[in-house]
């Protein structure tokens, strides 16, 4: 499985999506870390070093769910697309091990990249004189990798089973919820009705992304964390990687 | 294979155990806390004089978002104010600090502190807030709001709570009577019929202002002839609404601008006059929406107190704030 796994990392460190988003993203936490930027919530102008640097933690967060998902969409059909299987199974590999590799080369794609703009995130934080968040941002960055790392470990488990454009759809989707799960609680409330039940059990099923997010940053600057999310974001992933074992691709 | 299965098997267990003993069940204890802050006041709020006024009658409904949990009293109780918290079926699955009819009484509903804080986060991304302050739905911004605050909200609406249950608060009729049938067109009211009319709003301003400058003059005669020239344009303003525009701003200044009258005065007994200054008494500014008259009915309870000892006694629907300041200054 190791084999599989180191060989799916090499794939995705050849892949130019990882660049670009990245790329992309260290140019947004750069922009957002000069004095120049003007960044504003309900008409008044964010200011200050922590009002920027949780205004950047949560970009890092949407940015690494994104590519999460670009990273891990793709991946094992193409393996199958390009027959890389069958070399596979007449080393007596079975799909389960397989796709177990193949997803956790995702995660860990995924996790580097973080660790890469969280990199950034921590020169910031030196640069403006808050030495003493980088110690924290270590354990900080953890909690954030259960959250992307649901979201990888999500699409590579669909992408078993899915047609790729279906897996996209819902991974976006899946995404946006979980990222936005503290937002969509209070507008389905605001909403009421049908509308309403349907949000609440979507909510219920989908972890609360944002608030792995928000516990990573609580640690960060030294506020309370609230455990149980990240327990139950880790009982997600375990409940996620149920799928590599439970669906199978029916070409093998 | 199988000891891996059943390492794998381990970890989930080990993972829902630690999710389960990691959750929190039931009303936290800041809620409680809060809860138990408001009912300190019951005695001091009792002391404003309106007639059978308290929180140990009411039962207060914290909504999470799921579900209320219902907080009451039991006061027939050995031990001084034994809280029971129940929980039940959300009343209503909206976010609101409002009153609700349940087991044949009216009741406190409002989200929980929690819930609350989430609400600033949402509302101020999603812009909602600015609306919300202007229509009075929020008294405090969201650097302001604190577990006082959330006590100082249970009071508000312990207050409509008993508003309904005196038959004070008949909103429904007072908009039948003018002819307002549509729930939704109410805030439109002010800002069509009030807001978009300059000479009204610089008349609403001069006796808003006129108010304030009365309630902070320590001069007895200064006091009543300020309040004279307020009502003399509160008449003045009257004589140019339409009855629709009159109903709504009588509902808002009497209904709502008593109960932001009770809340102010639970804020003042939990912070310092400073901060309570801050809250209610900023300088008076126009703007769109109703929360002006939840203001100006707060400053003109307040006058009253320095003015007409008792008022609270005769407090009523039928009678207006404006009808007891012309008493006191007869």
């Amino acid at each position: 499985m190791i084999t599989i796994m180191k060989n799916a990392l090499k794939e995705r460190i050849r892949r130019k999506e990882l660049y670009i988003v990245v790329a992309v993203g260290i140019l947004l936490i750069l922009l957002c870390s000069s004095d120049s930027t003007s960044i504003s919530m309900n008409g008044e102008p964010l200011v200050g070093f922590r009002n920027m640097f949780m205004v950047m933690h949560v970009l890092i967060h949407v940015i690494s769910c994104l590519l999460a998902v670009v990273l891990s969409l793709r991946t094992i059909p193409k393996e199958y697309e390009r027959r890389n299987s069958h070399l596979v199974w007449v080393r007596g590999i079975g799909q389960a091990e397989y796709h177990a590799g193949l997803a956790a080369a995702n995660v860990l794609a995924t996790a580097f990249s973080a660790a890469f703009l969280y990199m950034v995130l921590a020169g910031y934080a030196v640069a403006k004189g808050h030495a003493s968040y980088v110690v924290r941002m270590l354990p900080a960055y953890l909690i954030l990798t259960v959250s992307v790392s649901i979201v990888s470990l999500l699409v590579s488990v669909l992408s078993i089973c899915l047609p790729s454009m279906a897996v996209g759809i819902l991974a976006v989707l899946f995404a946006g919820f979980g990222v936005l799960h503290g937002f969509l609680e209070i507008f389905k409330n605001a909403v009421g009705g049908a509308g309403s039940a349907s949000m609440s059990f979507l909510l219920k099923v989908i972890p609360d992304l944002n608030g792995l997010q928000k516990q990573a940053y609580n640690l960060i600057i030294g506020e309370r964390v609230d455990l149980h999310l990240v327990w139950f974001g880790l009982f997600a992933l375990w409940v996620i990687s149920s799928g590599l074992f439970i669906f199978k691709k029916k070409e093998a | 294979m199988k000891a891996w299965k059943i390492i794998y098997a381990a970890m989930g267990i080990f993972l829902a155990a630690g999710s389960i003993v990691t959750g929190k069940y039931g009303l936290s204890e800041k809620n409680i806390t809060i809860y138990r802050e408001a009912l300190a006041l019951d005695e001091t709020m009792r002391e404003l004089g309106f007639e059978n006024f308290s929180l140990k009658t009411v039962k207060v409904r914290f909504y999470n978002g799921n579900c209320d949990y219902v907080a009451s009293v039991d006061t027939s109780a050995d031990e001084e104010n034994h809280i029971f918290i129940k929980k039940e079926k959300a009343q209503l699955d909206v976010f609101a600090g409002t009153t609700v009819e349940a087991d044949g009484q009216w009741q406190v509903l409002l989200p929980t502190y929690e819930q609350f804080s989430g609400l600033f986060d949402a509302l101020g991304t999603l812009d909602s807030y600015e609306q919300g302050m202007q229509e009075g739905s929020f008294a405090f911004s969201e650097s302001e709001y604190s577990e006082s605050s959330h006590v100082a909200t249970i009071w508000h609406e312990a207050f409509h709570a008993w508003q309904a249950e005196n038959g004070i608060e008949d909103v429904e009729e007072l908009m039948a009577q003018a002819g307002v049938d549509d729930e939704n067109t109410r805030e439109d009211i002010i800002v069509k019929e009030v807001d978009s009319d300059r000479e009204l709003r610089e008349l609403f301003t001069e006796e808003m202002l006129l108010l304030t400058e009365a309630y902070q003059t320590k001069q007895p005669e200064k006091k009543k002839e300020l309040v004279v020239k307020a009502l003399e344009i509160a008449e003045k303003r009257e004589e140019k609404l339409t009855s629709e525009a009159k109903a709504m701003e009588y509902f808002l200044e009497n209904y709502e601008g008593s109960a932001r009258y009770v809340e102010s005065m639970a804020y003042r007994e939990l912070e310092n006059e400073t901060a309570w200054k801050t809250a209610y008494l900023s300088e008076f500014e126009y703007r769109n929406g109703s929360e002006k008259y939840y203001k100006l009915g707060m400053m003109k309870c307040m006058l009253l107190d320095q003015i007409y000892d008792g008022w609270q006694e005769k407090y009523s629907g039928k009678t207006g704030l404006d009808e007891f300041l012309k008493d006191a200054v007869r």
